[in-house]
């Protein structure tokens, strides 16, 4: 019907009806309201109501447009002064009465679902100020309807509006009970259905009724007006089976396309179902290529499988969250593959191994659990191994060509990085072999033991000269010493020859001749070393009387020094004359001191070699050579040799023998001091001539000339006319000291060694051992029969001369002379 | 014209007798609730969490005369009677106190649950009549006894009938109580039970490491 006709009609209706109070403008526009009413041109309707009211504000129908306006306008607030207005200035038909408790009642309700929107099904409300106060209204409401429901019973505005009051106080039966009444009256309306089915899911939940009704009602079409039930239906979707919640979902997207203004819940829902979707295709694409890979797997068709998961994967990662479902998914296949693979990995064939390989990193890369992985990476490296194996194998000998060629730094540089995990015992035993020569000849002592102890087989010609060489100079000796002694001597080199006398030297000395002396060229350090050894073994078995042994080594020692060293060393010539001293092989004894006395030795060196004097003078004596064994003894004194007792009563005869106890081819000068009296004298030798010595004397300012010369044992001394004749050795024929007399000047002359080895002490603490004791004796007869006899007790030190005398007149002591001075003659290197 | 005989006079002074003790002593009777009724039992009921809840309207003067040899609902109180039942499979537990429950009337009035020794003091005999036994033949201290004895006898049947709070759990599964809700004086006279229901807050404890909570629903009378 046209509007304006319509509002024609109502304005004449309303005169009719008598609202007299308007004048005919406010009549237009409040039957222009009505129109924009009906029309739902709700803020038409309002204003319009407005427009009336401001002319005639207490007319009730214009205030129960407006009140209808805002309500439909969602102001129920307003909605409900405004009604309430109506009610109260009246004016107001009957119809317009229940219309006014009609709407009354929804603004109740609207506001109750304002403070509690319809609830979620099967959910429970906490309590909460708005949830009672929702209640509240929800009571209003139902108050209020059943006014109006009493008014109209059968309306089905009122009937609905009070079921759905009754609805959203839980009261589900008496809900149903309110709608049926409505269902008898208009039963083509979809609102009490609705309603209805939600009480039927407040008694029952969400059940196959309530959702045969809800797509009852959405078979008739989306509508704008379904706005309520597709909210619902996007609420219980979930919880309907699989046939209704399709075709829920088809509704529900055909409402969205249809009404373009649909609620966000709607939006929100379709977004969720366009994920669950895509989802659900994941889900089935998976379950299609959890098939697929198992059948291929089963056909032991694994590249076609690898690759059937690997595009999978590939299209799975385009995904924004990983599913759960696709990890599930994937921790089976990745057992599964690691399972079927094992089957290739016996052939050692590189194609499948390479398959074996791609399994098994596929299985790796699906699964996440660690105790997998880490078992899956040892499968990995092993048949990684396997595969590298042949082009390791090939690479180690490319290598040893190197090291043959000497290109140590390149085979270490070529080996670097490689594992051997994997390869044949050989191939193994070939890389560390290679690793260890080329360290070994690089110096890098450590490296090279450590390869060499990682062979298997020692199969290798001078392994164990390498390591044991290897471990020795690594610092680990012990090991490497008896490595290298247990190579068998025929084989073994010089350097194992020479690391093992280096190494055994402080602990096994004869061990270590042994080894030096199997190096066959031996270097000066060598030979050192090797006549150290055979020293300290000499020595030691000198030390222990083991004198043979002793003669052995140092015949070696001597050897060396002699052949090899061109050199000599005193003590090895010393100790070997010893020995065979000590042996009585007095020959070689003598030759081998001989040979020691003749080389070029400091005095120091002399000193220490002293005792050959001592041990010849010893063969010479038992020679029956006793002046060449003074000799020896005279010189073993001389450099500081201390005579050992058995022999000094020996060595004292020889020195009365042989000593020169006059020695006035030596001496420059003696000067004497008396202790008597204050007298001294002065001899000086000075010179020789024909075997007479001319001796100056001085004393006492005057001088005086003495010719002295040798007989035989006796020394003879001319004084003028007076003679002086001392024995000064004894006779080495005769056991007997010896004893001279003979005359001078009339006088009666003896003398006569009396003592030897006599040892004279003189003032000032001098001392002179092995000193002859001479008495000589002149004795006078005189006319009448008296004797005068002058004694001289005369000591004489053997390479001096006297050292002291002392004079008795008639056998009184008159006076003692001794030596304070005398000097030997420039040149003498004796004294 | 003759008077009555001897025969129907003794008859009638011990009638008269009769009636003034009828008069005078009074007694207290009142029915136990049928313990075989359980809330899961009944269609109006709700559920939430493994509790069912269910009330039955005691107020039409046959049931409160029933149980509570009163006309409460004339004495301005309205007998409800709750019902509790924990769910055979249900391990939780549940405060229900009396405060929180409340009898949501048509109009939106809430009346809260009172006191039962109120109730029974406001429905007391009154020892009036005891007074005027004095009076009458019949000696006034057994009344005043019998008064005594009825109103104690009420008072313990009110109390027993009502608990102020229940817990209920796995070894109470179930449990009924009545509650009095005091009907205004301004609205005794609109009073009625249609579309009334009940508002009940009940506290269900926390277990195994979950927060307790309080939920809260409204249970409408059956038919």
């Amino acid at each position: 019907m046209n509007p304006r006709i319509l509002a024609v009609l109502i304005a004449a209706a309303l005169s009719t009806a008598g609202c007299g109070g308007l004048d005919e403008r406010e009549e237009e526009s409040h039957a222009q309201s009505l129109a924009a009413l009906e029309r739902g041109d709700w803020s038409i309707a309002g204003d319009l109501a407005r427009t009336v009211l401001e002319g005639e504000p207490d007319y009730g129908p214009a205030h129960l447009v407006l009140g209808r306006a805002l309500f439909e306008l969602g102001k129920e607030g307003d909605a409900l002064e405004a009604i309430g207005r109506a009610e109260e200035k009246g004016g107001l038909d009957p119809e317009q009465r229940f219309t006014a408790i009609l709407y009354r009642g929804r603004c109740h309700l609207e506001l109750g679902r304002k403070k509690d929107p319809d609830p979620e099904p099967e959910s429970e409300a906490a309590p909460r100020p708005e949830l009672k106060e929702a209640r509240d209204l929800f009571i209003k409401a139902n108050s209020v309807l059943t006014e109006a429901s009493s008014l109209h019973p059968g309306n089905y505005d009122a009937n609905l509006w009070r079921g759905y009051a009754v609805l959203r106080l839980e009261n589900y039966r008496k809900a149903i009970e309110i709608l049926k009444e409505c269902a008898s009256s208009k039963p083509e309306k979809w609102e009490h259905r609705f309603f209805m089915a939600l009480a039927w899911e407040g008694l029952y939940k969400v059940n196959t009724q309530s959702m045969e009704a809800y797509l009852a009602i959405t078979a008739q079409g989306p509508r704008a007006e379904h706005a309520p039930l597709y909210d619902h239906l996007t609420r219980i979707i979930q919880l309907a089976g699989d046939d209704t919640r399709r075709r829920m979902h088809t509704a529900i997207q055909a409402y969205a396309k249809a009404v373009p203004g649909h609620s966000a819940r709607i939006e929100s829902y379709l977004a969720e179902a366009a994920l669950r979707e895509a989802a659900e295709r994941r889900q089935a694409k998976l379950r299609s290529t959890s098939e697929k890979v198992q059948t291929l797997i089963e056909k032991s068709q694994f590249r076609e499988a690898v690759a059937a998961v690997e595009s999978f994967l590939r299209d799975d990662a385009t995904q924004p969250n990983p599913s759960r479902m696709v990890k599930d998914a994937g921790e089976g296949w990745s057992l599964l593959l690691e399972a079927r693979v094992e089957s290739l990995l016996g052939s050692g064939e590189k194609e499948k191994l390479e398959t074996a390989l791609q399994c098994f990193e596929l299985a790796r890369k699906l699964t996440s659990k660690v105790d997998r992985l880490v078992v899956l990476q040892q499968k990995i490296n092993v048949v990684e191994l396997g595969l590298a194996r042949d082009e390791s194998s090939r690479k180690i000998q490319r290598t040893h060509d190197l090291l043959k060629a000497g290109k140590n730094a390149e085979v270490l540089a070529m080996l670097s990085g490689m594992s051997v995990d994997g390869l044949s015992t050989r191939d193994r035993d070939l890389y560390h072999y290679l690793r260890g020569v080329a360290s070994y000849h690089l110096g890098q002592w450590a490296p090279a033991a450590r390869s060499f102890a990682a062979m298997a087989e020692r199969h290798f010609d001078g392994i164990d000269a390498f390591q044991g060489i290897s471990l020795v100079r690594s610092g680990q000796e012990t090991a490497g010493v008896a490595m290298l002694a247990g190579i068998p001597s025929e084989t073994r080199g010089d350097e194992v020859n020479r690391l093992l006398g280096i190494h055994l030297f402080e602990k096994d000395a004869a061990r270590a001749v042994a080894y030096l002396a199997a190096v066959k060229n031996p270097a000066p350090a060598d030979l050192e070393l090797h006549l150290k050894a055979r020293r300290k073994l000499g020595q030691d078995a000198y030390d222990k009387g083991d004198y043979p042994r002793a003669v052995e080594e140092f015949q070696a020692a001597r050897q060396i020094l002699e052949v090899q060293l061109h050199k000599r060393v005193f003590d090895v010539y010393l100790t070997l004359g010893n020995a065979y001293f000590r042996m009585e092989d007095f020959e070689r004894a003598k030759k081998t001191y001989q040979d020691l006395a003749e080389a070029d030795l400091t005095q120091a060196e002399r000193e220490q070699c002293r005792d050959i004097y001592l041990h010849r003078g010893q063969i010479h004596l038992r020679e029956k050579n006793p002046d060449l064994a003074y000799k020896d003894f005279a010189e073993f004194i001389r450099l500081r040799g201390q005579m050992p007792g058995e022999l000094s009563n020996m060595y004292g005869r020889l020195v009365a023998m042989y000593a020169d106890f006059l020695p006035l081819d030596r001496i420059q000068y003696w000067n004497y001091t008396s202790t008597a009296k204050d007298y001294n004298y002065t001899l000086f030798v000075k010179g020789e001539q024909d075997g007479v010595y001319r001796v100056e004397r001085r004393e006492a300012g005057s001088t005086s000339e003495e010719a002295w010369s040798r007989q035989g044992i006796h020394v003879v001394k001319r004084m003028g006319d007076a003679i002086v004749k001392l024995p000064l050795n004894v006779n080495p024929a005769e056991d007997a000291l010896p004893y001279v007399e003979y005359a001078s000047q009339g006088q009666e002359c003896a003398a006569e060694i009396v003592a030897i080895q006599q040892t004279v002490e003189i003032p000032g603490g001098r001392k002179y051992t092995d000193c002859l004791k001479v008495r000589s004796r002149k004795t006078l007869r005189n006319a009448d029969g008296t004797v005068r006899s002058t004694k001289y007790i005369l000591y004489f030190a053997p390479g001096v001369g006297e050292v002291k005398q002392e004079v008795y007149r008639d056998d009184a002591k008159v006076s003692e002379i001794v030596l304070s001075d005398f000097a030997y003659r420039s040149g003498d290197a004796r004294k | 014209m003759r008077g009555p005989s001897g025969g129907t006079r003794t008859i009638r002074r011990s009638s008269a007798i009769l009636s003034l003790c009828a008069v005078g002593c009074v007694s207290y009777s009142a029915r136990p609730f049928d313990s075989r009724q359980e809330a899961s039992s009944i269609v109006e009921q709700r559920e939430a969490d493994g509790l069912h809840v269910a009330v039955e309207d005691l107020s039409s003067p046959r049931s409160s005369l029933q149980y509570f040899d009163r006309d409460l609902a004339g004495h301005g109180y309205a007998p409800v009677l709750l019902f509790l039942e924990l769910d055979r499979l249900s391990e939780n537990v549940f405060d229900v106190r009396r405060d929180e429950v409340h009898l949501c009337l048509q109009d939106g009035t809430r009346l809260g649950a009172v006191d039962p020794l109120e109730v029974a003091d406001h429905v007391a005999y009154s020892h009036f009549r005891s007074v005027l036994g004095f009076f009458l033949v019949f000696p006034g201290f057994f009344v005043a006894s019998s008064v005594n004895r009825a109103n104690e006898e009420m008072e313990t049947d009110y109390q027993l009938k009502s608990v102020k709070s229940v817990r209920i759990n796995p070894n109470m599964r179930s449990f009924r109580s009545v509650l009095f809700f005091r009907i205004p004086d301004e609205i005794a006279n609109r009073f009625t039970m249609e579309d009334a229901f009940v508002e009940v807050k009940v506290f269900k404890q926390g277990q195994g490491g979950t927060l307790g909570r309080a939920i809260e629903f409204p249970v409408h009378f059956g038919k």
